[in-house]
């Protein structure tokens, strides 16, 4: 995806966004539920120390007020009933022992007003009574509640004072793993996690196909407004079923492209009527001036003087004619026109003038033209100037010992037309501006050159024209190589 | 017949049906020939005529014309605009017909037509500072078409041309 788009940027926004509210939710529910499950463990513990605290004094109860020794309470709760009581109570105490103790993972320990320890649980690891009277301190005004780490396993505990018989304070320090919350903890972490990155994918995935949805009218007006072009400025956007801003775009675009149109028609009808008014003085001119040249009675200066202006008359006509031309490639619509045509066939024809005007200067011609057919579309009658302008070149910068080619080859898919001369080339610095308007090389010691410097600047667009391009390549001395392309 | 051909003509090129009419009545009226006669005869020109019909709004062109041919053994007519040219084309039996295009009053265009309803074997040659192609889609069918601003040899290999005739002309420069 491009990263400078609409879409691009929209998506990752909003992503953000959705990133960010879920992050905020998921944690303010992972802090509840963690809240939530301690308020369990908390109950849970206040249940059990309830539980051992009422089977311990059930236990004093039942031995008829009589200060039963701890060490009683110890026994009996280890599974040591030694003490008679009551069948009915032993087993509504038995009961509540089993229950008791059954909870395997619990630790417990009961401790006096002085630190001493009454009773703890059997398989209470080392360093936990420790932690026990750190944590869940004896002394008033502690917290009741404490979480604690005793070998690498997480426990929250409960500091329950307590009086026994009523009379002697003990405090009860019960302590309940916590594996089962950070168990449902993790899984919660772990489902929310999953559940965002899951949900951001398919935000991210449906979004960026609504995005393209609505930005659906963008990439029709783009692709319509890349299809115009000089060939077919007569293309409008549609806008039925537009969103109004989308509608506003388009209504703005297709009178661009009419005010395109009428500015294209005006500048092709006015660089038609200043050729042809240019054109008329000057034709008058001519005429006038090859009169009087024919005409015996003139004097040597006179005709010295009515030539070198007929001449330049001649190349007056002739430039108003080549930006005529060059003018009607880039306004005129359909100035082109393009058929299926055998450019072999073509080829042959153009080389016979070209014979001609080379045998003329006496320049060797060989054109080199295979036998098979090659077909292109092409305008035949801009083509034969493209050509023609070419060879003009070469015959013009090639002298009489010299020789000029057609070669033709296929390359690539493409065919190539090459016009090769063994000329003067063209000089380095030369060659970056050949093709620009009027550019002409001065040919060294020799006076001006004839030319009206357009030739190559309008045989470039022919052959754009066509979807080629002309390249060249040329060196001092060595001669140069026109080579036209054309797509097959 | 005759109605319809002028209906198309006006229609084609948009002008006046009185203009029109004005002129084919003139036709008929100002010449030697009747309504009746015009259809039923022509004037026929061919083209080993040696005498040229030059009609141009520009006095100059009309003048180099007129002396191009007049060395060369030709009879030159000139006229300004499609009135004086009808007029002498019904007087005169002329072989060809310089044609300008673009002329202040009357279109070229329908004097092509008209030349061609009424004068079939007359050549007709476009002759206009635009360029051959325009020419040649402003004006279909003509015998041939000329930029003025090619010179007066390129003018006489088209005569010659059109006349049956090769006659090879060269600038002849000193050297």
């Amino acid at each position: 995806m491009i990263t400078n788009s609409i879409r691009f940027k929209t998506s990752i926004l909003y992503s953000s966004i959705l990133l960010v509210i879920l992050i905020f939710f998921s944690t303010y529910l992972f802090q509840a539920a963690r809240h939530i499950l301690y308020q369990n463990i908390n109950e849970e513990l206040n249940i059990k120390a309830d539980q051992i605290v009422g089977t311990i004094n059930a236990y004093g109860e039942v031995t008829n007020g009589k200060l039963p020794a701890m060490s009683l309470v110890r026994e009996f709760l280890s599974d040591d009933v030694k003490v008679p009581v009551a069948q009915g109570v032993i087993d509504k105490l038995w009961e509540k022992h089993r229950w008791l103790l059954g909870a395997h993972n619990d630790f417990f320990r009961i401790v006096d007003v002085n630190g001493e320890v009454i009773l703890q649980s059997e398989d209470l690891p080392a360093g936990a009574g420790f932690l026990l009277d750190h944590l869940l301190s004896i002394r008033a005004g502690a917290d009741n509640y404490a979480t604690l780490n005793i070998n690498g396993i997480p426990f929250r505990g409960i500091r329950y004072p307590f009086t026994f018989n009523y009379r002697k304070p003990y405090v009860l320090q019960l302590v309940v793993p916590l594996t089962s919350v950070e168990h449902t903890m993790a899984k919660l972490l772990t489902v929310m996690i999953t559940g965002i990155i899951v949900t951001l994918l398919l935000s991210l995935f449906i979004g960026s196909f609504l995005t393209r949805k609505i930005l659906k009218p963008v990439t029709e007006v783009t692709l319509t407004a890349s299809n115009i072009s000089q060939k077919n400025l007569g293309i409008r956007i549609k806008d039925q079923a537009l969103d109004h801003e989308m509608l506003l775009l388009v209504d703005s675009f297709n009178q661009m492209i009419d005010r395109l149109e009428k500015s294209f028609a005006h500048i092709n009808e006015f660089s038609s009527h200043v050729a042809h008014e240019l054109k008329t003085p000057l034709s008058i001119i001519k005429g006038e001036l090859e009169l009087a040249l024919s005409a015996d009675n003139a004097r040597e200066e006179d005709r010295r003087v009515m030539m070198v202006t007929l001449e330049e008359i001649d190349r007056l006509i002739k430039i108003i004619k080549d930006l005529l031309l060059l003018a009607k490639f880039d306004y005129k619509l359909n100035i082109f026109k393009m058929e299926r045509m055998n450019l072999t066939e073509f080829l042959h024809d153009v080389c016979r003038h070209a014979g001609v005007l080379a045998q003329e200067k006496g320049i060797r011609f060989s054109p080199l033209i295979p036998e098979e057919e090659l077909w292109i579309q092409g305008d035949p009658v801009h083509l034969r100037r493209l050509f023609f302008n070419l060879i003009h070149n070469a015959v013009k910068f090639t002298p009489s010992c010299g020789e000029i080619s057609i070669i033709v080859t296929v390359l690539e898919g493409k065919g190539r037309v090459s016009v090769k001369d063994t000329g003067e080339g063209i000089a380095p610095a030369d060659q970056k501006k050949i093709f620009e308007k009027f550019y002409r090389v001065r040919k060294a010691g020799h006076e001006e050159v004839s030319g009206t410097g357009l030739g190559l600047c309008l045989a470039q667009s022919i052959a754009r024209a066509h979807g080629g391009d002309i390249v060249f390549e040329s060196a001092p001395q060595k001669g140069s190589t026109f080579t036209v392309i054309f797509p097959l | 017949m005759r109605r319809t051909y002028i209906d198309r003509i006006a229609e084609h090129y948009q002008c006046q049906e009185d203009d029109l009419d004005l002129m084919m009545g003139m036709f008929s009226r100002k010449g030697r020939w009747s309504r009746h006669d015009v259809e039923e005869s022509r004037v026929f020109g061919s083209a080993s005529s040696r005498r040229l019909l030059v009609v141009d709004d520009e006095a100059r062109i009309r003048d180099t014309y007129q002396k191009i041919f007049s060395k060369k053994g030709f009879d030159v007519l000139t006229a300004a605009d499609a009135m004086n040219a009808k007029d002498l084309l019904v007087r005169e039996r002329v072989g060809i017909v310089f044609l300008d295009i673009n002329m202040a009053e009357v279109d070229g265009g329908i004097l092509f037509e008209l030349v061609r309803a009424f004068h079939p074997g007359v050549k007709v040659v476009v002759s206009s500072v635009y360029p051959v192609e325009e020419q040649k889609e402003r004006i279909r069918g003509a015998d041939a078409y000329f930029d003025k601003s090619d010179g007066k040899y390129a003018l006489l290999n088209l005569v010659s041309s059109l006349m049956g005739r090769e006659e090879e002309e060269h600038y002849e420069f000193p050297d």
